[in-house]
């Protein structure tokens, strides 16, 4: 019993963050029509947000380690602390918080620019020309990464108060050792308020509404005289942000490095895919089953019985539901 | 007519006119692998043009260097999740290259013990060499490596961050007449049963991180433990498992579970979670590179480590450290143990030697890879100058069974059936203090070489090295 | 060379005839390149194989694998397999791996065909990464995992025994006593990829050709004229499978490992890469989009700040370091980024890929002349 709860409770974790990479992706195809192939690397920039924050916090004194003399080794001290004592170490100990603060802006310049830098030029050609184009820049943007911070992941731990566990199931009356980390049920939430947000977006404001009658029909929204190409722009921007900030909540969950967002990127198409190309509903959906299924494929009971079937469980189902359902979960012919 | 074990005449090298000849035969002869030379040779196939015979006597090894150079290949990952510590490896190839050729401090080179090298090259020639990115995939590294041999005349293959591009590059060389000095690998298998004649290996294995290991963890934790193993899904992996195993269920350790993750899982909380109620005590961690990173950050985040279990501390080992890898897990190694093969911490001649002209160098210490990558090519170039050739067959001759000293790591023996360096192994432990951003590992015992020994026809461990004459 | 404009026969025997000279020269012309050594001329011939192969599907049907690199890896295995238990000779290699990888085709294509577009193309993802994963775990009796399936001389090697053949020192493939390494091996090769582009050529040219082109068109209008266009499109996927098997046979053929990474989906993702930077649906594009990224592969990752400072050394010192300073971060580890760049900017310029810049090229020469 607490084997399976704590496995949904992964499952749950797993599937937020699935659902949030997948919203973006989704999103842009559904109202561009551009299958964008950066967009790993747009998750990934938003986990380096919060690489960076946390190097500028911690700007350091350093002290040089004098029992070393070949090379210069520093005990090194944050400014933040040393001006402003245990306050300076807080702000430091929530460096990925702050991040998002940070991330909602940068990630959205960065959209912006991408899309009316290069993205714009692609709407009306072939998926091909798309698919290698992004891919083109996903690589130049992972490169430009890779020389500035390295290629090893980097620690970006999360504050001090939620690092650790919380005693789920004392909570619940299930035994002190069903324990979940703190941060993974705060990610979890952020994930369903973001969602939460970007349907509420899509649904209560005009621009919303006509971004989602763009989706079903973009020729006649054209015909209707709304300058479509505009909320182009802000669509993809919106993206670029979801994507960012699921990177930079992910970090203390998993060290950022460089290629990070080439490891999503193949999931990240298979949940939009089973979800229904296009279907912001269908890609939460997805990311939720997947994750709940890979979580469950994973325990050693299964395992005994069907040997490797978590490596391959994501890819099964998606097999399955595109046979039984041609278009996805919730996609639309 | 047995070319491969007289070594060449040298007034061929330098005969203008012969080479001038011979040149395009040499690159299509040298592209057919020395076997097929030998073979070609042996059966008497002579019909060839009269300079290939020539060329069978002269260069009766593949890529033996002419004129005034000889080239060395670094087949290093440049680019994949290995690509920091393959730059490391790099920077250390072209210190040994410096101090080969006798430029710089000369580093190890004043402290290595018998030391044949004098600074002025190898052989009289000096060193030059090639790179190559290995992408740490066996069919890239491949690549790579018949590149440098089929194009750039490389003499010997050197470099690497993983066993299973290790074997794969070591089984080319072997086939090609080439010798390779393996870099970072750590899977029995290396020395075990894919060993090779023309491959050594510096770096030490799992066999010996666990017979290092044990003794520590029966110290530090006991000897009533259950252990839970969480094992990257690869030959690495389970060689890993296996040897933590094998020595931990010696201290009267019992195994609870061993999961098998699938190999750059990311998110390992499905894997984790079973561990709480499992009734283990002790988590092995067979993971390493961003796995490791990952499966450990984590594991603390699942508070692992706070944990009480059977009225003991819950405990977590990570086998196999290294300090750059380290790095990304942050303040979660604090006090984590685990075994390495050098840190730069070390205070013998030679250790500080290499630190120091290394530090000098580059403004920071080398890694345990950049460590053994420096010492394999020194200890190539030794070899050469020791033999006073580049006959791969006089080298292998040169080094197997060479006992050295002064290089990082006490008394070393190359052992002669297979190919595998003898030392002490470090047992290390996450430092609580860091005096400085550098100083992540502290060395808590040196487990001496006669504790990590094994025999070269243990169960498990027996292969073919094969013969230098017939690869 | 458009699929769509019908040449003359003998424009197409000329094309053949050119084809087979560059081929057959490629290691002179390699060689001023930096590409003139056997191995990455075998890669050459290899990866265009498979990017013909690959664009027989893509490039006239539309329809995007994104899965074709398990062919590649089954071709391996069977090939790596009959080289331990059959023979050393290429050929019942080549002939199983055709035929293995053409039922594992047939297989996943029946299935995966049954949706279209980018449906399609997820359900062959999804086989391939399947394929992949299990390879390198739990199948690893059959593919000897991360190591890979190495030929080893202790192998049975049954028809080889029978026949007396005794291998000494570690295997290698021999075409009737013609070892198959170095140029040897690469002719192999050629002589595969010769054979392949003929049957891609006769495949374009052909009425089979113009039915999958018309599906590319348009599928329903197809539908109403009473075609059903499945047996079609499985046709033309398993011989693109088979294609893949084939590149997958030589590369065991020439260097006896078959690994797993051959099945990842960054493999599959590398020949529709190489197909749409050379141009889909040409015939040749591919085999140059093949060139080109194994070229920078092999050749610009070797390029080390040793290498550049040596090639600036004309200039004066301040320039030359200057230029080193500009170069280095495109070049070694930076060869990734060089690419990078290049998809973007071949595609940005020349949508259609490098066949469409040197169609504009000729073009621009032309009206030059007039």
């Amino acid at each position: 019993m607490d084997a399976i709860l704590i496995q949904i409770l992964n499952g749950l974790d797993k599937g937020g963050a699935y659902a949030l990479i997948a919203l973006g992706l989704t999103l842009v195809f559904g109202t561009l029509g551009v299958v964008n192939f950066a967009h790993g690397a747009l998750f990934m920039l938003g986990a380096f947000v919060s690489v960076t924050v946390q190097n500028i916090l911690t700007i350091s004194r350093k002290v040089k380690d004098e029992s070393i003399t070949f090379f210069d080794a520093y005990k090194e001290t944050p400014y933040l602390e040393i001006w402003w004592g245990d306050t300076g170490a807080m702000i430091i100990d929530y460096a990925v918080p702050i991040s998002i603060f940070v991330a909602i802006p940068v990630m959205l310049l960065i959209g912006l620019a991408m899309e009316r830098g290069l993205i714009r030029f692609f709407y009306k050609r072939e998926d091909a020309d798309q698919i290698l184009v992004t891919f083109g820049l996903a690589i130049v943007i992972q490169e430009i990464v890779k020389a500035n911070y390295g290629a090893n992941p980097i620690p970006t731990p999360a504050p001090e108060v939620v690092a650790g566990s919380a005693p789920v199931g004392s909570w619940v009356g299930l035994g002190a050792d069903l324990v979940y980390p703190w941060w993974r049920m705060i990610y979890l939430s952020f994930a369903l308020t973001v969602i939460g947000a970007v349907f509420a977006f899509l649904h209560y404001t005009t621009f919303g509404m006509v971004v989602r009658a763009g989706m079903h029909d973009r020729e006649t929204v054209g015909l209707l005289g709304i300058n479509i190409e505009r909320r182009f722009t802000i669509v993809f921007g919106l993206a670029a942000v979801v994507a960012g900030l699921a990177g930079t909540m992910y970090t203390p969950i998993l060290p950022p490095d460089y290629h990070m967002g080439m490891d999503f990127l193949v999931l990240s198409f298979v949940v939009v895919v089973v979800g229904g190309m296009g279907s912001l509903a269908g890609a939460v959906a997805a990311g939720f089953l997947l994750g709940i299924l890979q979580s469950f494929a994973s325990m050693n009971e299964v395992k005994s019985i069907f040997p490797g079937i978590d490596q391959i469980i994501i890819y099964l189902v998606a097999v399955v539901v595109l046979l039984v359902r041609p278009r996805g979960l919730m996609g639309k012919d | 007519m047995a070319p491969e074990t007289g070594f060449p005449c040298e007034q061929f090298y330098y005969h203008e006119e012969v080479d001038k000849v011979m040149s395009d035969d040499i690159k299509n002869f040298s592209t057919l692998s020395r076997r097929g030379f030998l073979k070609t040779s042996v059966a008497g196939a002579m019909a060839a043009s009269a300079p290939a015979f020539f060329v069978n006597n002269a260069y009766a090894y593949t890529n033996a260097p002419k004129g005034s150079t000889v080239t060395f290949g670094f087949n290093v990952p440049q680019t994949g999740a290995y690509a920091d510590e393959g730059a490391d490896e790099l920077r250390a190839y072209r210190l040994a290259v410096k101090h080969i050729n006798g430029e710089g401090d000369g580093g190890m080179l004043n402290t290595m013990r018998p030391a044949a090298l004098k600074g002025d090259g190898v052989n009289g020639k000096k060193v030059d060499f090639v790179t190559g990115d290995t992408q740490t995939k066996s069919d890239a590294a491949r690549a790579s490596a018949k590149r440098m041999i089929e194009k750039d005349g490389a003499i010997m293959i050197t470099g690497g961050s993983s066993s299973g591009v290790a074997i794969a590059v070591q089984s080319l060389c072997h086939e090609q007449g080439i010798i390779f000095m393996a870099g970072l690998t750590h899977s029995n298998d290396t020395t075990g049963k894919d060993r090779r004649k023309y491959g050594f290996r510096h770096f030490f294995n799992t066999e010996m991180s666990g017979a290092a290991l044990a003794p520590i963890l029966e110290k530090e934790f006991g000897n009533d433990r259950v252990a839970y193993h969480l094992t990257a899904d690869y030959t690495w992996g389970w060689s890993q498992e296996g040897s933590i195993k094998k020595y931990t269920e010696a201290l009267g350790w019992k195994t609870g579970d061993a999961v098998r993750t699938p190999l750059g899982a990311g998110d390992f909380s499905q894997y984790i979670t079973p561990v709480l109620n499992s009734g283990a005590d002790v988590l092995v961690l067979n993971h390493y590179g961003k796995d490791m990173v990952n499966s450990l950050t984590q594991s603390v985040q699942f508070g692992l480590r706070d944990k009480q279990v059977n009225g003991q501390d819950f405990q977590i080992v990570v086998p196999l450290f290294s300090r750059l890898m380290a790095q990304g897990a942050g303040d979660n190694i604090k006090g984590i143990y685990g075994s390495t093969n050098w840190n730069w911490s070390l205070q013998d001649e030679g250790s500080k030697a290499f630190v120091k002209s290394f530090g000098a160098e580059y403004g920071f210490p080398p890694s345990q890879a950049a460590h053994t990558c420096y010492v394999q090519a020194l200890l190539y170039a030794d070899a050469c100058q020791r033999a006073g050739t580049f006959d791969p067959c006089g080298v292998i001759e040169a080094l197997e069974g060479h006992k050295f000293d002064g290089m990082g790591n006490g008394p070393v023996e190359y052992r002669q059936e297979d190919h595998q360096c003898f030392k002490d192994v470090l047992v290390v432990r996450g430092n609580e203090q860091p005096a400085s951003q550098f100083d992540l590992l502290k060395v808590v015992e040196v487990t001496p070489r006669s504790k990590v020994e094994y025999s070269p026809t243990m169960d498990g461990y027996s292969g073919n090295l094969g013969s230098c004459q017939a690869a | 060379m458009d699929a769509i404009n019908s040449s003359s026969a003998r424009k197409d025997n000329l094309a053949m005839i050119i084809f087979v000279a560059v081929v057959l020269t490629a290691p002179l012309w390699g060689k001023l390149i930096g590409a003139g050594y056997p191995d990455l001329l075998q890669k050459f011939a290899i990866f265009g194989l498979f990017a013909i192969g690959f664009n027989l599907l893509f490039g006239l049907t539309g329809y995007l694998s994104f899965g074709h690199a398990v062919f590649l890896g089954v071709g391996s295995y069977t090939a790596a397999w009959s080289f331990k238990l059959l023979s050393m000779n290429p050929i019942p290699a080549v002939i199983f791996a055709l035929l293995l990888s053409g039922l594992f085709a047939a297989a996943i294509g029946y299935v995966s065909l049954k949706r279209t577009g980018i449906y399609f193309a997820i359900l062959t993802l999804a086989f391939a990464q399947m394929g992949y994963n299990l390879a390198y775990s739990v199948l690893t009796p059959i593919t000897n995992g991360e190591t890979g399936l190495r030929v080893l001389r202790s192998d049975p090697r049954i028809i080889d025994s029978a026949f007396g053949v005794q291998i000494e020192g570690s295997p290698i493939g021999s075409f009737f006593g013609i070892e198959m390494t170095g140029y040897s091996g690469f002719y192999f090769c050629a002589a595969m990829l010769i054979v392949g582009f003929y049957v891609a050529l006769r495949v374009f040219r052909s009425p089979f050709g113009m039915k999958l082109v018309a599906i590319k068109s348009n599928q329903t209008r197809m539908e109403y004229t009473g075609y059903n266009p499945k047996p079609y499109l499985l046709t033309v996927f398993i011989i693109s499978g088979m294609y893949a098997g084939l590149a997958g046979a030589l590369m065991v053929i020439v260097d006896p490992l078959a690994g797993a990474e051959r099945m990842q989906w960054t493999a599959s993702g590398e020949v529709v890469l190489m197909t749409i930077l050379g141009g889909v649906g040409t015939l040749v594009g591919p085999l140059l989009g093949a060139a080109v990224i194994k070229y920078f592969e092999n050749i610009f990752s070797a390029i080390n700040e040793t290498v550049l400072q040596a090639t600036f050394d004309f200039l004066p010192a301040g320039l030359q370091n200057f230029m080193v300073a500009v170069v280095h971060p495109f070049v070694g580890e930076g060869w990734h980024l060089t690419l990078g760049v290049l998809f973007m900017i071949v595609i940005i310029f020349m949508p259609g890929g490098i066949m469409e810049g040197i169609r504009r090229l000729t073009n621009w020469v032309r009206r030059r002349k007039e």
